[in-house]
């Protein structure tokens, strides 16, 4: 539980061999897999300042002799571990031992890092797919783990579920700051580039308790990426090119890493036009994305640390013209269609409404230092979530946004630890929410402001096999509510609420056997019905009907059951096996209700928040294969049953059961490139046949199977090694629809897109 | 304790306080159409179907009056849109008509009654403010009266008063129990 130490050259350490003569030192090292400490052969290591290269030996082993004093700058490169710097000042001859993280894809490896303060059950995204997949969203990304879909509408408006769980029932946390915003709905993505990422991981255990929020399983998490030690700015510049929407992203990080001052800036512009199904285009589907951040670090002698983080993302999302709809009929009749209405021959860069532009400022400072052989942490993070939506509007009113929402929120919190044994806090969390009054629209949401108070306790325990987590967590949370009555003439109704919430987890993790590892986990959660459950009024696109708050709801209550089997065989198979139980008391969730409200656009059906047993099963499989030397082969699966035991009826927008599979090939080098890597990808998701119709008044799609290829290489060139990789998305252009996408009842999922993208590092 | 751990607790402290929300504006909803007026002149006999919803989508129920229409009869339609949630209340209608090329009115019916369009927009194109009803034999009908905001005008059937290819959003879907004698 000390604060996080994710570095990919764990340990170096160098000492002096011989007095120091000019020009003939030797500079040699070991390499290993920080794993399990076994050699690593064929990793390269390049000196910059002389321009040499050699490869490790199949003891681990490397050396250059006949090097002169002075500092050089060190590449460390190896297949399916991201590029390592190193700065070395070279007085006499030096030995150095490197110890790199392997196979980053490869999720749980039973000598499990903790990576994210003692997670149990953790899956990552690694630096080298942020690198392949930059151009894609956040939650697109983060649907590439098992047990991970994204909820949508389009090709970049989406959210997450992990597990079955979305919206308010997922908490976002970027560098340490759960992300505040508008993420009670499904086309709300998270504020958030993935460039900006160094690392993205879903966690659970325990330690998912040490972050606010109302998350009722596990926690998305984003770390910046570390600042390397090196006294010269450095940077890396990362830009994609994208067939499918003519879209280019691209990505500049720049940074520096002094002894005790480290820095870095990155900036991302992302410009993508209509997208393309196959057959058609998706007129109005583009996106406009900018997105800024910067740190700055200093210590203060060993153990004093102080960080400032500051981000602004600006996005704006065309959503499909012919998806917007004004009452059932139309739904209906647009479902009829082959190809959407409004579809038109031309590509644009345009975007129009209906459409989103929101923008989010986060700005974090953060304390560190030791007190009594104890760590103590002061985080303080405010935020500025701008949201705004507009509709297709009369009379040249549609530049004036429908929606218009605004939030402040500030996180305040002090930590206190001692090393992995326990972790104690105290945290304050305050929102103040309001709808911006200049849609002329009823609003949707109510003002309030919301402050939490909240404290935890975390503990671990480690005795030989066995290792076991626990963490309990209290909050009280005081709501003021302002809602504007529905009736005529409007008035101001004001409520007042408080709510207590506990939380408790507990985690054992046994190892069985030196490469086996099994992990229970039961966690019980609660959490306050959200301000929209209890708030909302107005008309739901998503259901095509009247959305009604319903303010006799009570906080829900969760116990979730989860075991997983880690391992690997021969080392050749490496296997996550995992399965989950997780019961719901008061689960609230949209029912229909027998009236239907007639408007003077027809007749909606009427919906309200309700309160259920309900019960979430599923299971999640990843298995690793190594096929023979440089080829191996993946598998990953997720399915999850939603049940509202109540009434005996299924849970809607559950993902069906889905895979994935990739096939990939890595040559460390071939004529004129290194670290080749071929891979052929296989995306399959089965139809859904567990669906309530009364919340869904059209068929589940089929059934689909999309194939991707990429390949990809460092070319050695001059001094410069570019870093290139061609991928097609959805090679066969196969149409297909994918569930949990809204604009399925208007349009087939994306086309075939062929992407160019070059990383270079500097 | 070290000093600067004060600091901490001081805004913690401050953050225990909590403030009041923001009063919500009434928005005063431009766009909300309560009220669809239809005037029907047979020459001899005039009538009117109307529906009002007052206060807009959710609230008190909408109020529907419709008068008999007599059998093979031949009526001039007019349409008046409204806003009765403000006072005095907002005629829409011009708004419509301003944008007639972005509009259309759609007419259907269970019985045997007919529809023409009287008018057009710019384009040549009906917008069906302006409409003729002609009545047949005495019964019961449902007459279905749409707006359509943005549709394909030049789509087929379409100017024919056929919605199968219309598209765009609907504004007004309205249904009148209409006696026919």
């Amino acid at each position: 539980m000390s604060k996080r130490i994710y570095i990919f050259l764990l340990s170096i350490g160098w000492w002096h061999i011989a007095t120091a003569q000019s020009c003939f030192i030797d500079l040699s090292g070991a390499v290993t897999d920080v794993h399990d400490g076994s050699p690593m052969e064929q990793v390269s290591v390049y000196v910059q300042e002389v321009g040499r290269e050699v490869w490790t030996n199949p003891q681990g082993q490397f050396s250059f002799d006949h090097l002169c004093p002075g500092t050089y700058h060190l590449t460390v490169q190896h297949i399916g571990c991201p590029l390592q710097y190193l700065l070395i000042e070279l007085n006499a001859d030096t030995s150095i031992a490197l110890a790199m993280e392997h196979h980053q894809n490869m999720l749980h490896e039973v000598d499990v890092h903790d990576h994210h303060e003692g997670a149990l059950i953790e899956q990552r995204i690694s630096l080298l797919t942020l690198d392949e997949q930059q151009h894609t969203s956040f939650t697109d990304l983060l649907s590439t783990l098992s047990g991970v879909s994204a909820l949508g509408n389009g090709a970049d408006v989406g959210v997450p579920i992990v597990q079955g769980l979305s919206g308010n029932r997922l908490t976002i946390v970027t560098n340490g700051v759960m992300l505040t915003g508008q993420q009670w709905a499904t086309d709300h993505s998270p504020e958030i580039d993935v460039n900006a990422a160094g690392e993205i991981a879903v966690v659970s255990g325990a330690a998912t308790l040490r972050y606010p929020g109302t998350h009722m399983g596990g926690l998305v998490v984003m770390d910046a990426a570390p600042i390397p030690v090196d006294p010269h700015v450095h940077g890396k510049v990362r830009t994609t090119l994208v067939s499918n929407g003519r879209g280019i992203a691209t990505h500049l990080r720049l940074f520096k890493g002094k002894q005790q001052l480290q820095w870095q800036v990155g900036g991302t512009f992302k410009r993508f036009g209509d997208r393309r199904a196959p057959g058609y285009f998706l007129n109005n589907t583009g996106t406009a994305q900018q997105h800024v951040n910067a740190e700055v670090r200093r210590q203060w002698g060993e153990h004093a640390e102080g960080v400032v983080q500051y981000s602004f993302y600006d996005a704006e999302f065309g959503i499909l013209r012919g998806s917007h709809i004004g009452n059932l009929t139309d739904l209906q009749s647009a479902f009829m269609r082959e190809v959407p209405f409004y579809t038109e021959e031309a590509f644009s860069y345009g975007i129009e409404a209906p459409r989103q532009h929101v923008k989010h400022h986060t700005l974090k400072t953060s304390v560190q230092t030791e007190w009594k052989g104890k760590e103590v942490e002061w985080n303080l993070a405010g935020q500025v979530d701008d949201r705004k939506e507009f509709d297709v509007r009369r009379s040249g009113r549609s530049d004036i946004p429908a929606l218009s929402l605004m939030q402040l929120s500030f996180q305040n919190e002090v930590l206190l630890s001692h090393q992995e044994h326990w972790q104690i806090g105290v945290q304050m969390l305050g929102r103040n929410n309001w709808n911006v009054p200049e849609t002329g629209i009823l609003p949707l949401l109510p003002n309030y402001t919301s402050f939490s108070n909240g404290l935890f306790a975390l503990g671990r325990l480690q005795r030989n096999a066995i290792r076991a987590e626990w963490g309990a967590r209290y909050d009280y949370t005081v709501r003021d509510i302002a809602v504007l009555s529905t009736g005529v003439p409007r008035e101001v109704l004001r409520y007042q609420e408080g709510w207590h919430v506990f939380s408790a987890v507990g985690s054992v993790a046994y190892r069985f056997d030196p490469k086996w590892e099994v992990l229970t986990e039961l966690a019980l959660r609660e959490r306050p019905p959200g301000i929209n459950e209890r708030y909302a009024f107005g008309l739901h696109q998503g259901v095509s009907g009247i959305e009604e708050g319903n303010i006799a709801l009570d906080s829900e209550r969760g116990l979730k059951a989860s075991v997983q089997l880690r391992g690997r065989l021969n080392d050749r198979l490496h296997a996550e096996l995992g399965g989950y139980a997780h019961y719901f008391d008061g689960y609230i969730y949209l029912q229909p209700q027998q009236e239907f409200r007639l408007t003077i656009r027809g007749a909606f059906p009427v919906f309200s928040y309700e309160q259920c047993d309900a019960l979430l099963r599923g299971a999640d499989l990843k298995l690793r294969y190594a096929l023979a030397r440089h080829w191996d082969v993946e598998a990953t699966w997720a399915f999850v049953h939603g049940e509202n035991r109540s009434e005996d009826l299924p849970l809607n927008f559950m993902p069906p059961l889905n895979a994935q599979h990739s096939l990939r090939y890595e040559l460390p080098e071939w004529k004129g490139w290194r670290n080749m890597k071929l891979a052929l990808d296989h995306r399959y998701a089965a139809q859904q046949t567990h669906w309530d119709e009364r919340l869904d008044f059209i068929a589940s799609p089929a059934a689909y199977h999309v194939f991707d290829l990429s390949v990809g290489g460092t070319l050695k060139l001059w001094n410069v090694e570019p870093q290139l990789r061609l991928s097609v998305e959805n090679i066969a252009n196969t149409s297909y629809r994918d569930y949990l996408n809204r604009q399925r009842y208007f349009a087939d999922a994306l086309g075939r897109s062929v992407n160019v993208s070059w990383i270079q590092n500097f | 304790m070290k000093k600067w751990l004060v600091v901490p607790s001081v805004v913690m402290a401050m953050s225990l306080w909590s403030c009041d929300p923001v009063d919500p504006v009434d928005p005063h909803d431009e766009e909300l159409i309560t009220t669809l007026n239809i005037d029907l002149d047979g020459g001899m006999h005039t009538a009117t179907l109307n529906y009002v919803d007052a206060d807009g989508d959710g609230g008190n129920d909408p109020v529907i009056t419709v008068d008999t229409l007599l059998a093979n009869t031949t009526y001039q339609g007019a349409i008046t849109v409204l806003n009765e949630s403000e006072t005095p209340a907002e005629d829409i209608t011009p708004e419509i008509f301003d944008e007639a090329d972005q509009h259309q009115f759609f007419f259907a019916t269970t019985g045997s009654a007919n529809f023409a369009y009287l008018d057009q927009d710019n384009d040549g194109y009906p917008v069906g403010l302006s409409f003729e009803l002609t009545t047949g034999a005495a019964g019961t009908e449902n007459i279905t009266v749409t707006l359509r905001h943005e549709p394909a005008k030049s789509a087929a059937g379409v100017a024919d008063g056929d919605l199968t290819e219309a598209g765009g959003e609907t504004d007004i879907e309205v249904v009148f129990e209409v006696i026919v004698e």
